[in-house]
């Protein structure tokens, strides 16, 4: 164990716990400048245009043209250094929160324009964008912010436990048939065969109780048969 | 993997959250 990590280089956690900052780091610069940038253009009207051999009615708010497409791909390149970054046993996984972080940030701006429009009033279009993403973005998060899944998102999941010496693993009982003798090992583990022999017994002669019931065996058979039992277990 | 490294870890998810919050309005406010 390296810095808390089991089977893990000290240098492979350093390493690990970087690329998970950093996407996480990478992930909200680019998330920031998206959302300011989308406020920019809804600010002209909500859309715009740069670059091109027309005349532009409406040009693009400065930096626009180049901040939304490289702090998309930025997000992109954001989630593989988290997938590098994240640990196998534990630790906080981020990346679950980023749809939700992405739908409800751009969510607020379609409905903060969509109630007070640049040009007065209030925007139905962006009140339904506005609506639905913010829909889609919460809706996971009624899911994320159970204890549990909050837990194991934020936390990690749990490959051990506090109380785990309290219930050792125990191999379930072999049963034995009636025509091999066991041999009692001398193993901690091993089940004691007597009363599985015991419970053998008294199915046999359930299974001869219900026969009789049944007619399918008269008295004397049943009588035969249950001797028979109880003859091998007393002799066992 | 021990409570300690998990807690360094989400307190490093925090200060990445802020840094990034604080670095892209940075940008933006240099780049507008």
């Amino acid at each position: 164990m390296a810095l808390g990590v089991d089977s893990m280089r000290a240098g492979t956690v350093v390493r690990k716990a970087m690329f998970l900052t950093l996407g996480t780091l990478l992930f909200i610069l680019c998330l920031t400048m998206l959302y300011q940038s989308m406020r920019a253009v809804m600010d002209v009207g909500g859309s715009c245009a740069s670059g091109g051999p027309y005349a532009i009615s409406r040009p693009c708010p400065k930096g626009v043209g180049w901040i939304m497409p490289v702090s998309i791909v930025g997000m992109f390149f954001a989630g593989i250094f988290t997938f590098l970054g994240v640990f196998p046993d534990g630790g906080p996984r981020p990346y679950v929160f980023s749809w939700s972080a992405l739908f409800l940030a751009l969510g607020w701006n379609f409905l903060d324009d969509g109630f007070d429009a640049p040009g007065g009033g209030t925007s139905a279009g962006w009140l339904v964008c506005g609506f639905v993403f913010v829909a889609m973005g919460g809706a996971p998060l009624l899911f994320l912010l159970t204890p549990r899944a909050a837990r194991w998102s934020l936390w990690g999941p749990d490959s051990r436990r506090a109380d785990d010496h309290l219930h050792p693993y125990r191999p379930p009982p072999v049963r034995t048939s009636k025509a091999e003798p066991t041999t009692p090992t001398p193993s901690a583990t091993s089940t004691p065969a007597l009363p599985s022999q015991r419970a053998d017994v008294v199915e046999r002669l359930a299974t001869l109780a219900d026969l009789r019931e049944r007619g399918m065996l008269d008295d004397d058979e049943y009588e035969r048969a249950k001797a028979a039992v109880l003859g091998e277990e007393t002799s066992s | 993997m021990t409570s300690t490294i998990r807690v360094v870890l989400l307190a490093l998810q925090v200060v990445a959250i802020a840094l990034g919050l604080w670095l892209g309005n940075v940008v933006w406010n240099a780049v507008s």
